[in-house]
């Protein structure tokens, strides 16, 4: 995969001070792929990001895009288109005059300019505001200004720092499909940077899941969300029933308050020994209520609240000496007069449940899903 | 505000406004006299005291000097006060806040001690009377005018604007031009014209620094005043005023401009 990989971040630190904005990240991105970065505020995306674009130096580590050493070029020479949250456009400049300043730059001749930019502003959508200054535009006009003037001059990198930010919900799901719409049909590599774990998934080929200057994960949406490599990850995308106890063997066994359980352990698992703190995670949707008597992996609980959503309903039950569990059903199925106060019993599939380490408890700075 | 209650309001903007401009309509017909005196109203009108401006050497030196120790001074402020009010606005060295000082401080000292301090400073030097002396003293004077101008319109800069410029492919120095300057531009031209009107009307220091070989024009109006008060001087007042609401006005439109390009229409 290394030799092939376009963009190489190999080892990047960055300090400020005493504290690690980015400690030792490291990720390859294929030609034309598409990658997020996605994690909680202050965890290095924007500094991992401004380092690829040359806006900061790393403290240690190197970065290399098709073969070639960027590290030590000054941004103006890297080839690498980006889009900010604020638009950043030239506000004395017209739109066109905004997209065809890359081109400028570049010394590129002015017929073939006048059809560039035409070319750029109708993919975004914008031909009838050539003439426009930009301040006369709206956020998300304002914010495809940004992206045609990115990608006009076919960079070999396309990097966005939360460029929807800034948009309301509804504008900023039709301008997702659009920038990847773009993106794929220009075959652009491109670096995202989201607070959305939605946009995140509807946009990437792979995900970088960043928490403390550290990439935790990468991989697709649906690599993380089913085989998610920590807790930390495990809790950070979706919604999660997290069972805390400790390891029994290495096989993804736990001893929890209400005896031992299964799952599928997680590749850190196989290291550690009996004992460690641990815990299984169970997606609410992966857990089916049933009559107490029957059997099967799972725990005995107590209704305690239905909410009905239409497609979904969500089941609060509570285990004794362990708490609540949340759980995700097809109102149609399952138990019928299902009720609160009803004793029933949770159960899953053992290959649906995760065994990860670490226990619940000092991770209390994870965003609570359940 | 009701419109009774603006009543007293325009009444005393009116009387201060009238205050202010009093001295002028005096001054201008005054500076028509064909008297040799000043008198008020003159009893008989001519150009004499501007052909006398026109034909005096004196006059004309001191102009002279005046137009190149302005411009001089106009120019070299705005080369030192425009990336010192980048660094200003920018960079966030803790010795900033010492330069700031240092810069801005004149405009809070009494003119009389800058301008003492100056003597003795040029006399050292051995530059009193001299251009260059002039020009040092007056750039003192008007850095902090010139560096308060730009300062105002280099802190509404948005670095990432030129973050975007330098991965478009612009060097550093296309990066001022494109999008640094631009932005600041007008506040540069506003704290060039305040540095030159600083330098063109300045008298305190001036007097102290330059002598009867090298007089600017307040120091040669100075001194004819006090000397012979012959209206010659009032036909160079009325000059100046023409002058100066020339530079104002100007800069009122530059500011105008720069503001009617910030709003916002939607
Ligand atoms: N110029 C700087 N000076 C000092 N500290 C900085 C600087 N830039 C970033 N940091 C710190 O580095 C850490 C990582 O910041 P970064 O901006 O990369 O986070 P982020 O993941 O982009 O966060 P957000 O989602 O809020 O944008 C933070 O703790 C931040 O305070
Ligand atoms: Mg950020």
């Amino acid at each position: 995969m290394s030799a092939s990989a376009f963009l190489e971040i190999f080892d990047v630190s960055k300090s400020y001070g005493t504290s690690k904005a980015v400690d030792s990240v490291s990720l390859q991105v294929q030609e034309g792929e598409f990658v997020s970065f996605l994690g909680p505020s202050g965890s290095g995306k924007t500094t991992t990001l401004q380092m690829i674009a040359g806006f900061v130096q790393p403290d240690a580590g190197t970065i290399r895009l098709g073969n070639r050493d960027l590290t030590t070029v000054p941004p103006h020479k890297r080839d690498i288109g980006i889009v900010f949250q604020n638009y950043a456009l030239f506000p004395h400049l017209t739109v066109a005059q905004n997209v065809a300043f890359p081109l400028k730059m570049r010394r590129v001749a002015a017929s073939e300019i006048k059809a560039r930019v035409s070319r750029a502003l109708e993919r975004v959508r914008l031909a009838d505001f050539a003439d426009r200054k930009p301040t006369t535009l709206s956020g998300g006009q304002q914010q495809r200004v940004a992206l045609a003037r990115a990608f006009v001059f076919e960079p070999r990198v396309l990097l966005m720092d939360e460029p929807l930010g800034a948009l309301d919900k509804k504008l900023r799901e039709g301008l997702q499909y659009e920038i990847t719409e773009i993106t794929h049909s220009l075959g652009i590599t491109t670096i995202y940077v989201t607070h959305d774990q939605d946009e995140a998934l509807a946009m990437s080929d792979r995900i970088a899941i960043y928490n403390d200057g550290a990439i935790e994960q990468i991989g697709t949406g649906r690599d993380l969300y089913e085989k998610p490599a920590s807790l930390f990850v495990a809790t950070f995308m979706g919604d999660s029933n997290v069972i805390p106890g400790s390891l029994v063997g290495t096989d993804g066994a736990i001893a929890t308050a209400v005896g031992q359980l299964d799952g599928r352990p997680a590749p850190s698992v196989a290291g550690s020994g009996d004992g460690v703190d641990a815990c299984l995670l169970v997606r609410p949707e992966n857990i089916a209520l049933v009559a107490p008597a029957k059997g099967g992996v799972g725990v005995e609980c107590t209704v305690e609240s239905i909410v009905y959503l239409g497609a979904s309903q969500r089941v609060r039950v509570t285990v004794p000496g362990l708490g609540p569990l949340t759980v995700a059903q097809d109102p149609s199925e399952g138990l019928a007069d299902l009720h609160p106060g009803q004793r029933v019993r949770a159960t899953w599939r053992p290959t649906d449940a995760v065994t990860l380490l670490g226990s619940p408890k000092a991770r209390d700075r994870t965003p609570a899903h359940v | 505000m009701t419109r009774w209650s603006k009543v007293p309001l325009v009444a005393v903007a009116a009387l201060v406004g009238l205050f202010l401009a009093l001295p002028t309509f005096v001054l201008v017909p005054l500076s028509f006299t064909d008297e040799r005196t000043l008198r008020f109203p003159p009893d008989s009108y001519s150009v004499r005291w501007y052909r006398n401006f026109f034909e005096s050497p004196q006059w004309l030196d001191a102009a002279a000097h005046s137009l190149a120790v302005g411009l001089s001074t106009a120019a070299l402020s705005t080369v030192l006060g425009v990336p010192i009010a980048m660094s200003l606005a920018r960079s966030r060295h803790r010795l900033l806040p010492l330069v700031n000082v240092l810069v801005i401080g004149p405009a809070l000292v009494p003119p009389v001690i800058v301008a003492i301090g100056m003597f003795g400073v040029l006399a050292e030097l051995d530059l009193n009377r001299s251009f260059p002396g002039l020009v040092a003293a007056h750039t003192v004077l008007a850095l902090p005018v010139v560096v308060i101008a730009v300062l105002a319109s280099a802190r509404t800069l948005d670095v990432t604007v030129e973050r975007a410029a330098a991965s478009l492919g612009a060097s550093p120095v296309r990066v001022f031009v494109h999008t640094v300057l631009p932005a600041i531009a007008p506040g540069v031209v506003i704290g060039a014209l305040y540095g030159f009107v600083t330098s063109w009307d300045e008298l305190v220091v001036s007097l102290f620094i330059t002598g009867p070989t090298y007089q600017t024009l307040p120091v040669q109006m100075w001194n004819q005043v006090r000397n012979t008060a012959d209206p010659t001087a009032v036909a160079v007042s009325t000059m100046l005023i023409t002058l100066s609401t020339i530079v104002l006005v100007t800069a009122y439109l530059v500011t105008r401009a720069r503001s009617d390009r910030k709003r916002r229409p939607l």
